[in-house]
């Protein structure tokens, strides 16, 4: 288990760091679904390669975070490690090497562009690039209530540990498991209950008022079109 | 002999001193009270016997120093907590079955697991409550089942974090019996005056981080 | 076990955004009222749970749940998975958005399949037929999600092949594992008496 000190809050791992983070976040979603699309569909390691310079810009924006970015595209993804030492040893070396790189770059895009807005702006960025309302809705009560969640996990595992429990290959294990999360859920039952008390006594009928509207500035027109440009140009050159 | 001690224990949470060197022992069979104002270190003082908490200083279980984790593991298994809140401790499905986890994890067999239970539900009198869901129970069954589920565990110590509160006058009868009648060391975070006087304990003041008898 | 950015073809990722969007239809229409926050709520469990290393012999493994998730919440498994995918992708990068359509369907569709596997057992709520569900539920849901994510691999290209199998074979312990805590969690849900249909 994750035991994060208590008092953490879950957030996005570049919040508020560097430039990039003063942008508005419905043109970084925008941007970053253009460009990992993009490498995504990459067939060759020049294609993707040609996007590597402008990965390494948006990373020099946050370059005081570089364990924290390096931590997340080395040892975050253990299915990539899986893909990639499998084709090297196993399979077609190029392949792996691609998929590498690939995967490389547009995790570089989604850190840099995604993360480096907290998960409000985001989820409220998603509502004015009009992602249906209720999905928002399950994500936002999702968020709101994921701390709570892991909190109670983790008090549910020190009580057990209080008591003796030691976690091994073992049914009585794997039953102490299960009890943890048949816990999770009735708790997160009834919490959910006492949610929908709590939203329909205030009047809730379904949507959230947003009270901070985004707004296109200088900064952001001009990284969108320094970025549109560099897409535009790598496309053309390398793609078509 | 001593059980547990504690020597210059220094906890920082969040970057805040919260227990500035404690000393402290425990003999066999002793039982103390800790007292003190909210926020004083009381809870984090127990969390950290239990190395729930990273510390400085020395904890010794019966003059073995605890450090690691699997040092704590073994302490575990023979020191109880029963925490402040009940509903953050039970986890089982029902109190039986929440009695059963403590001897059923020390791996001791099915039939002696089901006498312990049932010996402990006799004790705290909760047999009637035998297969109800705990999220179902009063906030005082709650309590006593905390205790007792701390209990089946067999544990030469037990720490318990304000276990009176919001007890009826009878559960409170219930669990002051308990608490005379018991082998094991205890250490009771109170704010219950009436409690204190009428077991006329040792009693332990937690005041800013440190701990003096009173 | 979710798909890395950058593995696989644009056709396949496409692919898996249309049948998730399709499934998050379905699954959105049947939740209203207080099925949201119920629906987020649980889609936050899976997503803690999930985070569990559970032990097997000398290492461990994560839990898929996609089984037990599905028999619980019927459709609305697509938004509570859709989601908690969406929340690995963005806070630990596992995933990632390209494949956030194909990880969803491959979670998401088994957990459809083993709800309606599953729901009459859960409905007659013996013991045994308790047991019998939470089995079924980790035999359809881990091994149908292995064998997508095999089959996506495969359809990669020849040398794939080997990673196909491995990944395959990877998912055995966690269906076994599984097995027994989505027994266990119905009888706990049972014990309870807690509605299994949430």
């Amino acid at each position: 288990m994750d035991t994060a000190t208590e008092g953490e809050k879950v957030e996005t791992p570049l919040n508020g760091e560097g430039l990039l983070s003063r942008l508005d976040p419905r043109v970084k979603i925008v941007l970053f679904l253009v460009l990992a699309w993009t490498v995504a569909l990459a067939g060759n390691l020049l294609q993707v390669f040609v996007f590597l310079p402008l990965a390494l810009l948006f990373y020099s924006t946050a370059y005081r975070k570089t364990t924290t970015i390096l931590k997340l595209l080395l040892f975050a993804d253990f299915f990539l490690l899986f893909v990639v030492l499998t084709q090297l040893f196993l399979g077609s070396p190029y392949e792996g090497i691609l998929i590498f790189f690939k995967s490389t770059v547009i995790v570089l895009f989604s850190l840099l562009l995604l993360t480096t807005s907290s998960v409000f702006d985001l989820l409220h960025a998603l509502h004015h690039l009009k992602v249906p309302n209720k999905l928002l809705q399950i994500t936002f009560f999702f968020y709101r209530y994921l701390f709570t969640v892991r909190e109670q996990l983790q008090l549910a595992e020190k009580s057990a540990k209080s008591r003796g429990f030691i976690p091994k290959t073992s049914i009585q294990t794997y039953k102490t498991y299960a009890y943890f999360m048949g816990n999770l859920l009735l708790k997160s039952y009834f919490k959910s209950e006492n949610v929908y008390k709590a939203l329909i006594s205030r009047g809730f009928k379904g949507y959230f008022p947003v009270f901070r509207h985004f707004e296109l500035r200088k900064l952001d027109i001009l990284f969108s079109l320094f970025t549109i440009i560099y897409w535009g140009v790598a496309v053309w050159k390398f793609y078509l | 002999m001593e059980v547990l001690s504690v020597e210059d224990l220094r906890v920082k949470l969040e970057g805040r001193e919260v227990l500035k060197g404690v000393n402290f022992s425990l003999k066999k069979g002793e039982k103390v009270f800790i007292t003190g104002p909210n926020g004083a270190g009381k809870t984090t003082f127990l969390e950290t016997l239990m190395g729930f908490v990273p510390f400085e200083g020395e904890i010794l279980f019966k003059g073995k120093h605890l450090k690691s984790e699997d040092d704590f593991a073994l302490l575990r298994g023979r020191v109880g907590y029963v925490f402040q809140n009940p509903d953050d401790q039970l986890f089982a499905p029902t109190v039986e079955e929440e009695l059963a986890f403590a001897p059923l994890v020390k791996g001791i067999k099915r039939e002696q697991v089901k006498e312990i239970v049932e010996r402990t539900l006799r004790e705290f009198e909760i047999k009637h409550l035998r297969n109800k869901p705990t999220y179902k129970l009063s906030g005082g069954e709650k309590r006593i089942v905390s205790v007792a589920c701390v209990v089946t565990m067999d544990p030469e110590v037990i720490l318990l974090d304000e276990p009176t509160t919001g007890l009826d006058r009878n559960k409170w009868e219930k669990l002051v019996e308990f608490f005379e009648r018991t082998g094991s060391s205890l250490v009771v975070v109170t704010h219950d005056t009436k409690l204190m006087e009428r077991l006329g304990w040792k009693r332990y003041v937690m005041e800013d981080g440190k701990l003096c008898s009173a | 076990m979710h798909i890395s950015e950058g593995v696989l073809p644009g056709w396949c990722l496409i692919t898996g955004w249309v049948l998730t969007s399709a499934g998050l239809y379905v699954g959105l229409r049947s939740i209203n009222g207080r099925k949201i926050p119920r629906t987020a709520l649980l889609s936050a469990v899976f997503f803690v749970a999930s985070l569990i290393h559970v032990p097997i012999g000398v290492t461990s493994v994560h839990l898929l749940l996609n089984g037990l998730a599905g028999a619980l919440l019927g459709w609305a498994v697509f938004p509570a998975l859709f989601v908690a995918l969406l929340f690995q992708a963005l806070l630990f990068q596992f995933g990632g958005i390209t494949v956030l359509g194909v990880n969803t369907f491959n979670m998401a569709f088994p957990g459809v399949v083993a709800y309606y596997v599953v729901r009459p057992l859960l409905r007659k709520g013996t013991t045994g037929s308790l047991i019998a569900a939470g089995v079924l539920a980790a035999l359809i849901g881990v091994f149908l999600a292995a064998t997508f994510v095999s089959a996506e691999l495969m359809s990669i290209g020849s040398s794939f092949t080997k990673t196909a199998e491995l990944a395959f074979l990877a998912h055995i312990p966690v269906a076994a594992i599984e097995m027994v805590i989505n027994s266990f969690v119905f009888l706990y849900l049972k014990k309870s008496g807690i509605p299994l249909e949430v």
